[in-house]
């Protein structure tokens, strides 16, 4: 039941974006009054595609030499693609300000999601490492 | 139950006898456990045809079109692609952990979590190999139907 619910969101997820991509597409070089809101839904999904392409295709596989050049460069993608989004849509205003309000508001989530992500796999890992100890103990009674 | 081991250097192919007065479901396991346990896997290394045993396999890797297979303290070239290599040694324990590498579950001494959400498996040799956070669930899911 669960691999359908997974199989069928995924699915679903998938059409609705191919078909607000070619919304958008077919509204920015056809005649629509809309324009600026496709070409911004635009600027906002292929940032997120580079960003997702990068953090799951390219750092998921990539060796870092300590987990603090691993957080630096995640860090560093994400912020730049963000705030591409965010300053090139008009969404905030460029200002030094804004740019710094921004700025902590990111770091901010950014720590709270790093932070879930990090216990999650603590958990996984002490999970893994239960049925390890409990299969080890198994195999040598004495 | 008595164990009986006869020593005989005349012997050519090694072989197991269980005498019982039926066989039940514990026999059975115990013979699938000692099949597995002999299987052997051809592989090479220098272009030298070995042929060892699939259980002391602790983890197949693919590397630059190449599909390895590492023991204790010896790596080998399994001509065979990962997929077909995995599904050969699926019975042994073998799960997928990374796109170009399966490990062999039996082999695993601990783990630790490590950056970017995946985990470091601790091999009994000592051995540090990283899994992916895509392919976490299926290796929790193969240790909980083993343990």
């Amino acid at each position: 039941m669960k691999n359908i619910i997974v199989k069928i969101v995924s699915n679903a997820s998938l059409v609705i974006t191919i078909f607000m991509l070619v919304t958008a597409i077919c509204n920015i070089f056809g005649d629509s009054s809309e324009k600026i809101f496709y070409v911004e839904f635009l600027t906002i999904v292929v940032c997120v595609f580079i960003v997702s392409a990068i953090e799951f295709g390219i750092l998921a596989n990539a060796h870092f030499k300590t987990a603090k050049s691993y957080y630096i460069s995640s860090f560093m993608i994400w912020y730049i693609c963000i705030a591409v989004t965010v300053f090139s849509t008009n969404w905030m205003g460029i200002s030094i300000k804004n740019l710094i309000a921004f700025t902590i508001l990111f770091t901010g989530i950014y720590a709270l999601v790093t932070k879930y992500n990090i216990c999650t796999i603590r958990k996984d890992a002490a999970e893994i490492n239960n049925i390890l100890k409990k299969y080890h103990d198994k195999k040598q009674p004495d | 139950m008595r164990t009986i081991i006869e020593e005989n250097s005349n012997t050519e192919h090694t072989t197991v006898i269980i005498k019982c007065r039926e066989t039940t479901d514990g026999i059975r396991k115990l013979a699938e456990y000692i099949e597995k346990y002999t299987q052997r896997v051809v592989v090479y290394k220098n272009n030298e045809r070995f042929s060892i045993l699939k259980t002391t396999v602790y983890y197949l890797e693919t590397v630059d079109g190449k599909t390895f297979c590492y023991t204790e303290n010896s790596v080998f070239e399994i001509r065979q692609s990962l997929d077909n290599a995995q599904k050969m040694f699926v019975e042994n324990g073998f799960v997928r952990i990374r796109r170009n590498c399966a490990v062999n579950i039996h082999k695993i001494k601990c783990v630790k979590a490590y950056d970017n959400h995946r985990v470091m498996l601790e091999l009994d040799n000592d051995e540090k190999i990283i899994a992916s956070r895509r392919y976490i669930p299926e290796l929790k899911e193969k240790l909980a139907e083993m343990g």
